[in-house]
């Protein structure tokens, strides 16, 4: 096992400039997309009925002392059109005393920007000091009210952008370097190593545990990036975090084992895995929420995706400190996910079937 | 000691090998000859259990070597036809990992290494990366890589191809020096007739995926007793002269080469007097005119009617 082991890194040693270049540009794209999700604004349309011009200026001013938000002025038949062309999916009715929401679909801004407005207009009124009765108050608060915890949300989406990138990143990787996999059967030093007596068990264990560190490097500098540059906070139950991450780094090995073993050429893969590490990113919801997916048919796909349960169990210890019993059926998944696609790559990677 | 038995492999719609037995005995020198796509390499991967056959079996030692493959990989050195060696990698480092494959560590493996150097004569060379050797270099190093653990078969897959005649007729003396004073048993897979020739105690002849002949040299050229290979040698080339000679009845092959035509007929008494004959009516001056013993090239233009290297 060792001997494969160090052969692999003894390889990579050799011919480092490849594997830098995308670990550097992993960090890179990893620093400026954290950097670009804190500092970022989020862009509000907004219109007025009954706001003088001069009113509605001064109003907006003074909303985008947020550093959150970008507050923009509009009117009701742009903003309708542009909602009504799914072009938007809210905008805002700012009024003197109130605000409305004008929704097409929902977002995970909307709740928010209705918490920041909320907020504002309170301040507002109080500092006018107009004498305030219960049945004013209410006007101030849309009228549907829910109880989220948005500061919550918030938390929760930038986690899961954070983390869904630095997986998603972390699974190009790994991938990309096991197409030496495919390159070493093409020139058949592969079926060499295959024709030993050393046992195909021991052969990729020590494989395995090559991908699996380098994968493992990456995710370490990039969260310790995200945390010294960015101040992102993972929290501090590392035993799950670390389990989570190799759990994940383990299934996503396993998936490059079977990709590699079902293709023919490294160009087949190298052609492949953008397409499966993408698909999967989308589905597993690393770009997005998962809510955000609807079709059933893509929802059950999803439940085979690794990189789904990296992001729910990395995010649920992160975000909510989740405990180890709250998180079994993630860990179970990725187990499962990990026997899957290891028992599919090492039965046709050990000997070929033709 | 090594035996196929009904050996044949399917790809998709494509019958690669059909049906194929073969023997090695312990300490021979076997040929697998056959022109390009004959499943000469199919043949020798599902041989070394590298390659599931669709049917039949491989047997090793009375033992079942698919079911149990551990034994006859120890026992077996396989050279690939394809350089099989990591090219950014020394040829040191490339046999210090395959020994280690092997079990061999420390001094022993060290000094197995220097040996197996010797014998392909690439010791000056060993710290050089793979990829700056010469193909005749890469060649020999990829022998060396199957010798480290002193297999006791040998499985070489045109070990010879594409390299300059010196580096070949190293190889082939390497070859028969393992053979002979190593006691290795050898398969040797080509399509050069000379080297199976020269190399093998015993040839199996393969085309379309099946082996179509298979003995000793001389059995394999009783197989063409009833013809008889003449060479007829000309000052120049004359169409018509070939036509003729293609029409008569009792010649089944004419073979143009550069000075001149073989011929493949039937074995009569006044064959010779015939292709007098016919050089004089279609005015062609003989230079040479000679009965020869057939060589296996003829011995597979009469099984196939067709070239080896065509
Ligand atoms: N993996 C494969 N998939 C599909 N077809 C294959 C595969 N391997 C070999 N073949 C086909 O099987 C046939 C036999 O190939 P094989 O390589 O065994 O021939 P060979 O006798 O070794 O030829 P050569 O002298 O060119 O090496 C060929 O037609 C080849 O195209
Ligand atoms: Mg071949």
């Amino acid at each position: 096992m060792w001997t494969v082991f160090m052969m692999q890194w003894k390889r990579l040693l050799k011919q480092p400039f490849v594997v830098l270049t995308f670990f550097g540009l992993t960090l890179l794209f990893v620093t400026f997309l954290g950097q670009s999700q804190t500092t970022g604004k989020v862009g509000v349309q907004t219109y007025t009925d009954d706001l003088s011009n001069p009113a509605y200026t001064m109003l907006i001013d003074e909303l985008n002392d947020s550093d959150q938000f970008e507050f923009r002025q509009s009117d009701r038949t742009t903003v309708e059109e542009r909602i009504k062309n799914n072009q938007l999916s809210f905008a805002v009715e700012l009024n003197e005393a109130s605000f409305s929401f004008l929704v097409g679909q929902s977002s995970f801004s909307q709740p928010l920007v209705r918490e920041y407005l909320t907020e504002v207009y309170q301040e507002k009124r109080w500092l006018d000091a107009n004498d305030l009765t219960e049945s004013d108050l209410n006007n101030y608060i849309p009228l549907e009210t829910t109880s989220v915890d948005t500061a919550g949300d918030s938390i929760q989406y930038q986690t899961q952008v954070v983390v869904g990138m630095t997986l998603y990143f972390v699974m190009y990787t790994v991938l990309f370097q096991m197409m030496s996999i495919a390159e070493q059967k093409t020139d058949g030093t592969w079926e060499r190593m295959m024709l030993s007596p050393v046992s195909k068990m021991k052969i990729f264990s020590g494989l395995f545990l090559h991908y699996f560190l380098i994968g493992f490097i990456q995710v370490g500098l990039s969260f310790v990036i995200f945390t010294q540059w960015i101040g992102f906070s993972f929290g501090n139950h590392y035993g799950l975090l670390l389990l989570s991450i190799s759990l994940f780094l383990t299934a996503i090995v396993a998936l490059g084992l079977m990709l590699v073993s079902l293709v023919k050429t490294p160009q087949q893969l190298q052609a492949v895995i953008p397409i499966v590490a993408t698909a999967s990113a989308m589905l597993g919801g690393a770009f997005w929420p998962l809510e955000f997916v609807t079709q059933p048919v893509l929802l059950i796909f999803s439940r085979i995706i690794p990189i789904r349960y990296g992001i729910e169990t990395l995010s649920d210890v992160i975000v909510r400190g989740a405990s180890m019993s709250e998180l079994v059926s993630g860990y179970g998944f990725l187990i499962a996910l990990t026997v899957l696609f290891g028992a599919i790559g090492v039965f046709f990677l050990e000997r070929k079937q033709g | 000691m090594l035996e196929v038995q009904g050996l044949s492999k399917s790809f998709k719609d494509l019958q690669a090998v059909k049906d194929v037995s073969l023997t090695l005995k312990e300490g021979e020198s076997v040929g697998l000859l056959g022109p390009n796509g004959a499943g000469k390499s199919t043949t020798i991967q599902m041989m070394s259990t590298g390659l599931t056959p669709t049917s039949g079996q491989v047997i090793y030692n009375d033992k079942d070597a698919l079911k149990n493959p551990k034994q006859l990989r120890r026992d077996l050195g396989v050279v690939p036809q394809d350089i099989a060696l990591y090219e950014e990698l020394s040829a040191y480092e490339n046999l210090l990992f395959f020994g280690r494959l092997y079990g061999l560590k420390g001094k022993a493996l060290k000094t197995k290494i220097e040996e197996v150097l010797a014998l392909v004569g690439l010791s000056d060379r060993k710290k050089d990366r793979v990829k700056n050797y010469s193909g005749g270099m890469k060649r020999r190093i990829n022998i060396a890589a199957s010798l480290l653990h002193n297999p006791k078969v040998l499985i070489m897959d045109e070990p010879t191809v594409g390299i300059d005649p010196q580096s070949r007729s190293y190889i082939l003396d390497l070859i028969k020096q393992l053979n002979k004073e190593n006691h290795m048993t050898v398969l040797y897979t080509s399509h050069y007739m000379e080297e199976v020739e020269k190399l093998c105690d015993r040839i199996y002849i393969m085309d379309h995926g099946e082996v179509i002949a298979s003995g000793t040299k001389s059995d394999l050229q009783n197989l063409m007793q009833e013809e008889e290979t003449v060479w007829v040698e000309t000052l120049e080339k004359n169409q018509a002269f070939k036509q003729a000679l293609e029409a008569d009845q009792t010649i089944t092959q004419v073979i143009e080469s550069d000075q001149g035509y073989k011929v493949i007929a039937e074995k009569r008494e006044d064959l010779l007097g015939d292709l007098f004959d016919y050089a004089k009516v279609h005015h062609v001056k003989l230079t040479a005119l000679a009965i020869q013993t057939p060589t296996l090239e003829d011995v597979f233009l009469h099984l196939t009617g067709r070239k080896l290297r065509d």
